[in-house]
């Protein structure tokens, strides 16, 4: 199966599972109006993308990569899990469209148990004992 | 070279960009030509005209967690000058993991130096689960304001004056210029700036949020506006203000001695007095 990989805004890395398999990022106008970035933010996330094996193209960002899996034969779609709610939105219409999967990024700490965050303290308290182990101990 | 000559005037321009330029200012140049109605809508804020002195990238930002040193961080931390990484661009953009972050404090210092440093990183990954569960909700008071006024009490928009850098307040505009400079602003500086907006110029705290957003390099609408809320009350038991004598210890007088407003300073009062002036109501309801 022939997979792209879709790099967006909160993860400007390519995981180790997507090395080797082809990469995408799209400068969408509307999605820069959305955030308000200013030229100094477009420049860092360029910067980034000049570092990394990635493909950078302007336009829609769901017909963008639509097309571009259609170019390379991709059947699926791989991607890293977000809380923004415009990627979530994004990602939402891409699975109405294309087999897309989704990775999670590396945890900071793994709850055994629901966090209450109401408060920064609760959670803090829930968590200090594994957020002060090194991350080979908690995956 | 892209194709950005589309003449169909309904769809915005698309194709390829280019990953070769010679150098920073031809990136930048780029960027201008490139993006120049995308990033300069906003009539009400300065334009951006340089690209920020963070480079992007992971080399950069590995080299900046090699400098980190969590013991000086945690003697250091809320001085304006003290030790603090600056990785918070590379965190927001996920070049640079919180978790690999963690890693690093805890094999470069001791478990009680790696503390501090591992519990301020421990924020980004609370707020990160706000925003999971709440989405756009960042955008609305997650509580009431306790500070004796309601939201309809608060102005909608920033007074021009704050980011034109025109208050006569020698920090209050010094953090400003800065962040429209550089694209950061350290932590202490961003409580100082929220706290002023929100309590002394009584301005809702998403109208500085969206400020704040729209320069920081590390802006996200989770740490961003989440803080803001922390700041003005709506996100935590008390508004948090500052006076004089905090700034001078925290950025060794560096504002206070040329400032216009030097004897004559909003801040130089004692706490209890700064309450009582900026929360009037409190007061009231606590007799």
């Amino acid at each position: 199966m022939t997979e792209l990989y879709w790099m967006h805004d909160d993860a400007l890395t390519l995981p180790k599972s997507c090395e080797g398999i082809a990469s995408l990022y799209v400068f969408d106008d509307e999605t820069i109006r959305y955030h308000g970035y200013g030229l100094k933010r477009l420049g860092f996330i360029y910067e980034t993308l000049l570092s990394l094996p990635v493909e950078i193209q302007r336009g829609e960002t769901v017909p963008t990569i639509l097309a571009a899996m259609e170019a390379r034969g991709a059947t699926a779609l791989v991607t890293v899990n977000s809380p923004c709610p415009r990627i979530k939105a994004t990602t939402a219409v891409l699975q109405a469209k294309t087999s897309v999967k989704l990775i999670e990024p590396t945890p900071f700490v793994v709850p055994q148990k629901k966090l209450d965050l109401k408060r920064f303290s609760r959670y803090w308290r829930k968590v200090e004992k594994q957020a002060l182990e090194p991350t080979a101990t908690l995956i | 070279m892209p194709d950005q000559t589309k003449t169909d005037q309904s769809a915005p321009p698309s194709g390829p960009l280019p990953k070769d330029f010679e150098d920073r200012q031809a990136l930048e140049d780029f960027l201008k030509s490139t993006f120049e109605d995308v990033i300069n809508n906003d009539q009400n804020r300065p334009l951006e005209e340089h690209l920020a002195p963070f480079e992007g990238g992971r080399e950069p930002a590995k080299t900046r967690l090699e400098a980190v040193k969590p013991g000086k961080y945690k003697r250091t931390r809320n001085y304006l000058e003290g030790a603090v990484s600056r990785l918070s661009p590379y965190l927001r953009h996920g070049i640079l993991s919180l978790a690999e972050v963690r890693d690093h404090a805890l094999e470069k210092a001791t478990r009680g130096e790696a503390e501090k440093y591992v519990n301020e990183l421990a924020w980004r990954d609370y707020w990160q689960r706000v925003y999971h569960q709440i989405g756009v909700g960042v955008w609305q008071d997650r509580e009431e304001y306790k500070t004796g006024f309601s939201a309809r009490d608060y102005a909608n928009d920033l007074p021009p004056d704050i980011p034109d850098a025109e208050t006569g307040l020698a920090c209050i505009d010094g953090f400003a210029e800065e962040l429209h400079e550089t694209g950061y602003l350290h932590n202490h500086a961003r409580m100082y700036v929220a706290s002023y907006v929100v309590h002394h110029r009584r301005v809702k705290w998403q109208a500085g949020a969206k400020w704040f957003l729209a320069h920081l390099l590390d802006g996200d609408p989770a740490s961003n506006n989440l803080s803001w809320q922390w700041i003005g009350s709506t996100f935590s038991r008390k508004p948090y203000i500052w006076n004089r004598e905090n700034l001078e210890k925290y950025s060794d007088s560096k504002y206070c001695t040329t400032c216009p407003q030097r004897h004559a300073c909003p801040f130089d009062k004692s706490y209890e007095t700064l309450s009582a002036q900026l929360f009037p109501h409190l007061e009231e309801d606590a007799a």
